[in-house]
């Protein structure tokens, strides 16, 4: 990373900046009522883990994460909203007794989780720098690799996003057809 | 790729292109436009073929007519071992070989398929599977074309398949026709007899090599190694390849090519053949497929043994003798043609087993040119006398269709080898190296049996001019025999086009200075031989210069006759080579005149004079005997589908009579045990069923309750579940630690 | 051993990753609307992303050979094409039961109850 190297700490601070973001949203996501509150709170938790991948080199990651996901699947999720928001879907309030519960086993997983980091951070499993590269992630090799060593998960994916658009299709053309089962 | 070849390969893909969009539209494109597509495909084809023979004819370094052939292995199937450094060692390849035989039988192939397929435009215009009909015929062409360029005898072999489908396919085009399909049929079943023979040699060769390109197989087994080594061939790297595996491979080999090119005693599916529309006749049972077993056999003709040539040979000096005598006296037009192609395709398996390479070659490019002439002649006249084929209903229908009669009359005199015509070429140098065959074998001591593969073919070369001349007679001479046929009859544009070309091919195919398709074999000879050279220089290459009843190379490996002065024909074979043109010169000289001679005689008035001649018993008894093929078929029917069918009987009441029997005591005695059972199963099984199924109930109600069918509770109990488990974990850890 | 602030390692990057997880995680148990599950599930995604990118890049960014190893990047792309796949999936889903029950409440999606 050459940010770093000017004497300022900008990897750093960009890291925490970005980290800040995304865990923060990730918490607005998880604790917002409001469902477009929510998707809203994604959209930022997913433009921060972009940020995070350009941090770590990989450009053209952080370039799909935006295009795809914040792009692509956050629109649909917003489009889902729109398509079945009514007056009640803002309403649904869980139970009190579920959320303690799902915040008691969140916290023991996010305790369990890091203590175990720190464990194996300590006995240096990890290493503690970057490796240095000659140069970042370049795309063209993202390319070969996916069509040579990776040639068929690639394939598969392929076929599976067929079958998905199909399945997709499938099922919206079934909605049109069964208007019978309302409420 | 070198430009010949690339050429050659999207020369051989349009047709395959056109086959698809056949196959995919031809219904929607219907008549005619289905047929201008095949027809554009295999044109594009040929116009293709022409710019690779001129390409070829150019030449450069590496390759070229009389130069190099190209060689482009493709490897397919890793083997792990075999020979060959010019392909990637350990594969089994495919892969196109094109030399200066593969540019002219190109050529041949897409010229007489253009023709055929001008033709059929015409012929099959009425027909209502016409799409269909172009749909097989572009497959053909692909399959063809494929087997020609093939360079691998894995190649040669899938192709090989193929056209014996379309063969099959098109055969049976007109299927509601229960003889037809049973014609189809029976060439399908004929041809994989002998296709079990070239799969078995086939092999055998991969066994032992591991590699079946033909430059690599022809380098490693080339047959005049076994002149200083009569025991068998050593090849580096393998072993010993004894001379009777290799004897045992090329026969079986030959057999696929006996299969093929219908050859005694496969040939009984060729005449059944003439079932299929007339073009086919012409394209594929004529002009190319049929020939393909030739070409196998060329192709191999480097690692054959003395005694499997001895075996070609006498297949092919028998076939062409009895296709003769039977097609003599056939009064089915297509019959009789059917009959000369098995005499003529005997007459280049003969050439092939004496060794006379550019001879077979030569008489294989004349004869598609000029039976393919006389298939869509007969063709015409077919049309013209609605689809009636005996020749008894025929007669004087030159008035009608004089362009046709004279074609065809052309094809006639090709075929009887009337001088400058273009059989005539072919027929003497086959027959010319005969005649030094039988010196040659009889200078070596050899037995006077070996003139006779001299002295047949010449003989039938009389019965030949015969019995063509008997066939164009009886046609088109003298009086109309069925005036309905006769009022009918007339030309179509579109349909004498094609034959006016095959005519002049016909006349002009045997010179050297036209289309030199004399030199282009010969130039075949010198670039394989010097590309096998080439690659494997570590000893001397000289299959194609056997003389085999002699030990000594150097006989008529090219077919250069006396008169083009002969180049590199050693001295103690030129006096048998000089003699063979000269014993050929005094036997077949008159063999034109002579034949077609008493063919007018005894024709000019129709069927008179001949059925004077049948008053006489023995004439009867012989033509009885000919007019029903010598009664193969009987004999076929009556051995081998007997004893099949006596066998499926045999089983039939094996089954019918024993394992029923058994099945039925089966039956029986599980019935009584089963009622033995029904009283066990009602008191005592039951009991313990009811008994599990009410204990299944009470702990399904048991394992209900949890089953809310709400998502997120289950979600939630799996991560409670985790999170216990690590928290525990981390107690534990920590615990240790402390 | 353990690092300066303002050194960024690994473990950065896995301690956000598990943040997001967690996250993701509450998202789902808490949510009754089906989306909202949806984006839990988007979240928990994108946790296992940036641990496999971080790893791809700290632990494992050179190959055997030398060169410049992409398996944890190239599993990335492929999650996040899951992901939409996933999404678009599981939406035309919400779709027909919203069209059935008037309703994106997964409360009410219950008739597979035993």
């Amino acid at each position: 990373m050459m940010l770093g190297q000017a004497g300022f700490p900008m990897g750093a601070v960009l890291f925490y900046g970005f980290a800040l973001g995304a865990g923060l949203s990730a918490m607005g996501v998880a604790l917002s009522r409001n469902i477009v509150r929510q998707a809203v709170c994604l959209l930022f938790a997913l433009a921060s883990v972009a940020g995070l991948y350009y941090l770590l080199g990989c450009e053209f990651l952080a370039a799909v994460q935006l295009v795809v996901y914040a792009g692509g699947t956050l629109i649909l999720i917003v489009f889902g909203v729109m398509l079945t928001s009514s007056e009640l879907s803002a309403k649904f309030v869980p139970r009190r007794g579920e959320v303690m519960v799902a915040l008691g086993i969140g916290a023991v997983l996010l305790m369990g989780l890091i203590v175990g980091l720190c464990a194996a951070a300590g006995s240096g499993a990890f290493g503690d720098a970057p490796l240095a590269l000659d140069r970042d992630y370049p795309v063209d090799r993202l390319g070969l690799a996916m069509l040579g060593d990776y040639l068929a998960p690639f394939e598969v994916v392929s076929v599976l996003l067929l079958v998905v658009m199909i399945g997709a299709a499938y099922l919206a053309k079934a909605r049109r057809k069964g208007q019978g089962v309302q409420g | 790729m070198p430009t010949p070849a690339l050429l050659l390969l999207i020369a051989t893909l349009v047709p395959l292109v056109s086959f698809v969009v056949l196959v995919l539209l031809g219904k929607r494109m219907g008549n005619p436009l289905a047929g201008w597509v095949a027809t554009g495909a295999i044109g594009t084809s040929f116009a293709l073929s022409i710019l690779a023979a001129i390409s070829w004819l150019g030449g450069s370094p590496e390759w070229g007519c009389g130069n190099m052939p190209i060689n482009v292995p493709i490897p397919w199937v890793p083997t792990g071992w075999g020979i060959g450094p010019q392909t990637k060692t350990g594969y089994l390849d495919l892969g196109l070989y094109v030399d200066s035989l593969t540019i002219v039988m190109f050529s041949m192939v897409c010229l007489v398929s253009l023709l055929v397929h001008v033709f059929s435009i015409g012929y099959m215009g009425e027909d209502k599977g016409y799409p269909r009909f172009f749909t097989y015929l572009s497959l053909f062409c692909f399959s063809m074309l494929g087997l020609v360029v093939g360079g691998t005898l894995m190649q040669l072999f899938v192709f090989w398949e193929l056209v014996g489908l379309c063969s099959y396919l098109l055969i049976g085009f007109w299927h509601e026709k229960k003889s037809a399909s049973n014609a189809a049929i029976k060439a399908f079943v004929v041809n994989r007899i002998g296709d079990v023979g070239f799969l078995i040699g086939l092999g055998v060769l991969f066994y032992h090599l591991g590699n079946v390109t033909l430059p690599e197989v022809w380098a490693a087994l080339d047959s005049s190694k076994l002149i200083g080594s009569p025991e068998g061939i050593r090849v580096a790297g393998i072993g010993m390849f004894s001379v009777r595996a290799l004897t045992v491979m090329g026969v079986g080999l030959f057999c696929g090519a006996i299969g093929k090119s219908a050859q005694f005693p496969l040939h009984v599916w060729l005449p059944d053949a003439m079932e299929g529309p007339t073009p086919v006749s012409a394209l594929i049972h004529a002009a190319t497929m049929v020939a393909a077993g030739v070409y196998l056999v060329a192709r191999i003709f480097p690692i054959l043994t003395d005694g499997a040539k001895l075996v070609v040979a006498i297949i092919g000096v028998t076939t062409l003798t009895m296709a003769a005598l039977i097609a003599l006296v056939q009064s089915d037009l297509k019959k009789v043609l059917a009959y000369s192609t098995l005499s003529q395709l005997g007459y280049m398996i003969l050439a092939m087993g004496i060794g006379s390479w550019v001879g077979g070659m030569f008489h294989l490019i004349t004869h598609a040119f000029f039976k393919a002439l006389l298939f869509l002649g007969s063709g015409a006249v077919i049309y013209a006398a609605h689809h009636e084929q005996d020749m008894k209903e025929y007669g004087g229908l030159w008035r009608k269709m004089p362009i046709t009669a004279i074609a065809f009359g052309i094809a006639v005199l090709a075929i009887t080898g009337t001088p400058y015509f273009s059989g005539y070429f072919s027929k003497d140098l086959i027959m010319a190296h005969a005649g030094a065959f039988g010196a040659l074998a009889s200078e070596e001591g050899r037995s006077g049996w070996y003139w006779l593969l001299f002295v047949l073919p010449v003989v039938i070369a009389y019965v030949t001019a015969f019995y063509m001349t008997r066939c164009w007679m009886l046609t088109f001479w003298g009086k109309p025999r069925n005036e309905h046929v006769f009022e009918h009859a007339h030309e179509r544009g579109i349909m004498w086009a094609p034959l006016a070309v095959l005519a002049v091919l016909s006349v002009v195919g045997g010179y050297d200075g036209l289309l030199n398709v004399k030199g282009f074999l010969n130039a075949a000879v010198t670039e394989n031989t010097k590309y096998v050279q080439m690659v494997h220089p570590e000893g001397k290459f000289g299959g194609y210069e056997s003389a085999w009843p002699s030990d000594e190379p150097g006989l008529s490996r090219s077919g250069e006759d006396e008169d083009h002065g002969a180049t590199e024909v050693l001295t103690a074979s030129q006096a048998a080579h000089k003699q063979g043109w000269h014993v050929m010169h005094q036997s077949v000289r008159w063999a034109p005149l002579v034949g077609i001679g008493m063919g007018i005689l005894m024709y000019m008035r129709g069927y008179a004079v001949a059925n004077v001649l049948m008053k006489a018993a023995p004439v009867r008894w012989v033509h009885t005997w000919l007019y029903r093929r010598m009664y193969f078929d009987e004999l076929y029917m009556g051995v081998f589908v007997a004893i099949t069918v006596g066998l499926a009987r045999l089983g039939a009441a094996f089954d019918q009579y024993v394992i029923d029997g058994l099945v039925n005591l089966a039956g029986y005695a599980v019935r009584q045990l089963s009622s033995l059972a029904g009283l066990c199963d009602r008191y005592v099984v039951d009991g313990g069923v009811n008994g599990v199924g009410a204990a299944t109930q009470g702990l399904g109600a048991l394992v209900r309750m949890p089953q809310t069918g709400r998502i997120r509770l289950y979600v939630t109990v799996v991560l409670g579940i985790v999170a216990i488990g690590i928290a525990a974990v981390v107690v534990v850890v920590v615990a240790t630690v402390m | 051993m353990v690092m300066g602030v303002m050194e960024i390692g690994l473990a950065h990057y896995l301690v956000l990753g598990a943040v997001l997880l967690v996250c993701g995680l509450v998202t789902i148990l808490t949510k009754r609307n089906a989306i909202g599950i949806l984006i839990g599930v988007e979240l928990v995604l994108n946790a296992a992303n940036i641990n496999l990118v971080a790893f791809n890049r700290y632990s494992h960014g050179v190959s055997e050979g030398g060169g410049v190893a992409l398996a944890g990047q190239v599993f990335a792309i492929f999650v996040i094409v899951l992901a939409a796949a996933e999404a678009a999936v599981a939406l035309s889903i919400f779709l027909n039961f919203y069209n059935n029950f008037t309703s994106v409440d997964v409360e009410k999606a219950k008739e597979l109850r035993g």
